[in-house]
């Protein structure tokens, strides 16, 4: 439903661009929404300060597209219809069980650092420094998942199946997180992503495989359109009861 | 024509925007290393055009703080804040000044605390590793530190305990760590009960 857009306008050679933030911008909301719902305290600190990670590098990508002005920002993030929202369909699963948690996380935050360490190679610069900073932060949640996947795992062949049933579903999800509109435009090599897009498959099925969890060929994706509505709707809530007064 | 350099305003200017603290920690910006550059120019009224740093003229269109600030993290909820902290430190001294903030998005580590800062930080109980990652409990300089969770109660803290003195113990956390080494050096008293 199309009430206010008050957006500005993305040049078409900046989506790309808007998709990464979005679907930081997508896992960070989620993350920070279920914080509080983990199995132990320790593992709530950990969901909300990796969405605050997540939230921090759409902020940053941000930048990238609208400039520093903390009002433009504002408005690029909320001030969309649902359908300007560009975040890929894993980013969008809105998770509401720990096996599902942990395995779209462990899907997004590693493949999530493999195509940062093809974007860091960037030509342009600027993206480039936003990317190698938020590397650095990467390396917490991609150890976060890593080890969570490993306990689930090991907590017997109940764990596994349900690792084995959510993975079914997002795997075929995957694929989208390398794929953009117009790599050039991101300064990086179409070449580049796909190998990007190789490695990390190979070496996740091998992780999977570890942990007795088998992973499916890439079938037809879940439909998303809902968990999107529902984030945007929760992203947007406060920016539309009080417009202009926070 | 521009008048002789008042350094003292300058100087005070740059210790106003030294002063202003973290929102989260009981530290200035510059001894938690955020602060890159300060740079401090008139405007000519004429064309805008700026003189040379680190002068000023009362007679100008007014002076001109530029200021080069980096986050601990990309996330940061204090960001906005401090940025309107800055602004206001300059505001207290000059309110005509102009203040240009850039957040630069070069790395941030906990290697840009200055010692300063490392005192006030042990002084509350945050614990600073050293350049190795080793961690010594800040109340009592033991390296019986157990970490609990790397993510603690924001985002620049990791949450840990001293099983010697048995306090609860904050370590300031480096993007990218994702776990601490115990110290193997002789117990590292920085705590400094002397202040208040």
């Amino acid at each position: 439903m199309t009430t206010q857009t008050q957006a500005p306008v993305v040049a078409t050679n900046k989506l790309d661009l808007l998709r990464l933030a979005d679907d930081e911008l997508f896992v960070g909301h989620i993350l920070t929404s279920i914080a509080g719902f983990g199995p132990e305290l320790e593992i709530n600190l950990a969901l909300s300060s990796i969405g605050q990670d997540e939230l921090g590098h759409a902020r940053n990508y941000c930048t990238l597209i609208v400039g520093t002005d903390r009002d433009s920002i504002n408005e690029l993030i909320f001030g969309r219809d649902t359908d300007g929202y560009r975040a890929s369909q894993l980013a969008t699963v809105y998770t509401e069980d720990w096996s599902d948690a942990v395995v779209k996380h462990f899907l997004y935050d590693t493949a999530d650092a493999a195509r940062m360490t093809a974007l860091g190679e960037s030509t342009d610069a600027e993206l480039a420094a936003v990317v190698d900073k938020a590397k650095m932060e990467e390396l917490f949640h991609v150890d976060f998942w890593t080890t969570w996947l490993a306990k689930t795992a090991a907590a017997g062949p109940d764990s596994v199946a349900r690792i084995q049933s959510s993975l079914e579903r997002f795997w075929p999800m995957t694929k989208e997180l390398f794929e953009f509109e117009d790599p050039a435009a991101l300064g990086v090599e179409p070449a580049r992503l796909a190998a990007a897009y190789e490695d990390w498959s190979a070496a996740t099925i091998e992780a999977f495989e570890q942990h007795g969890v088998t992973v499916q060929p890439l079938g037809t994706p879940v439909d998303v359109r809902q968990d999107r509505q529902r984030i945007v709707d929760e992203l947007q809530f406060v920016y539309r009861e009080a417009p202009g007064s926070w | 024509m521009t008048m002789a350099a008042p350094t003292s305003r300058v100087q005070e200017i740059r210790e106003a925007v030294g002063r202003v603290e973290d929102p989260e920690l009981p530290i200035t910006i510059k001894d938690l290393g955020m602060v890159r550059s300060i740079s401090i120019n008139t405007r000519d009224s004429s064309d805008g055009s700026d003189e040379s740093s680190d002068s000023t003229s009362e007679s100008a269109g007014g002076v001109v703080v530029d200021v080069a600030l980096v986050v601990t993290y990309s996330g940061c909820p204090a960001q906005y804040f401090i940025e309107r902290d800055v602004k206001a430190a300059v505001a207290d001294i000059d309110s005509n000044a102009t203040v240009n903030i850039v957040w630069e998005s070069t790395p941030w580590s906990t290697a840009d605390v200055t010692d300063a800062g490392r005192v006030d930080l042990a002084d509350v109980g945050v614990a600073v590793p050293s350049p190795t990652g080793h961690v010594n409990c800040p109340y009592c300089g033991s390296n019986a530190i157990e970490v609990d969770s790397i993510a603690g109660s924001s985002l620049c803290r990791s949450l840990a305990f001293c099983t010697d003195c048995r306090n609860t113990v904050d370590i300031l956390k480096a993007p990218g760590t994702t776990g601490y080494a115990r110290s193997e050096t002789s117990p590292v008293r920085l705590i400094s009960r002397t202040k208040k």
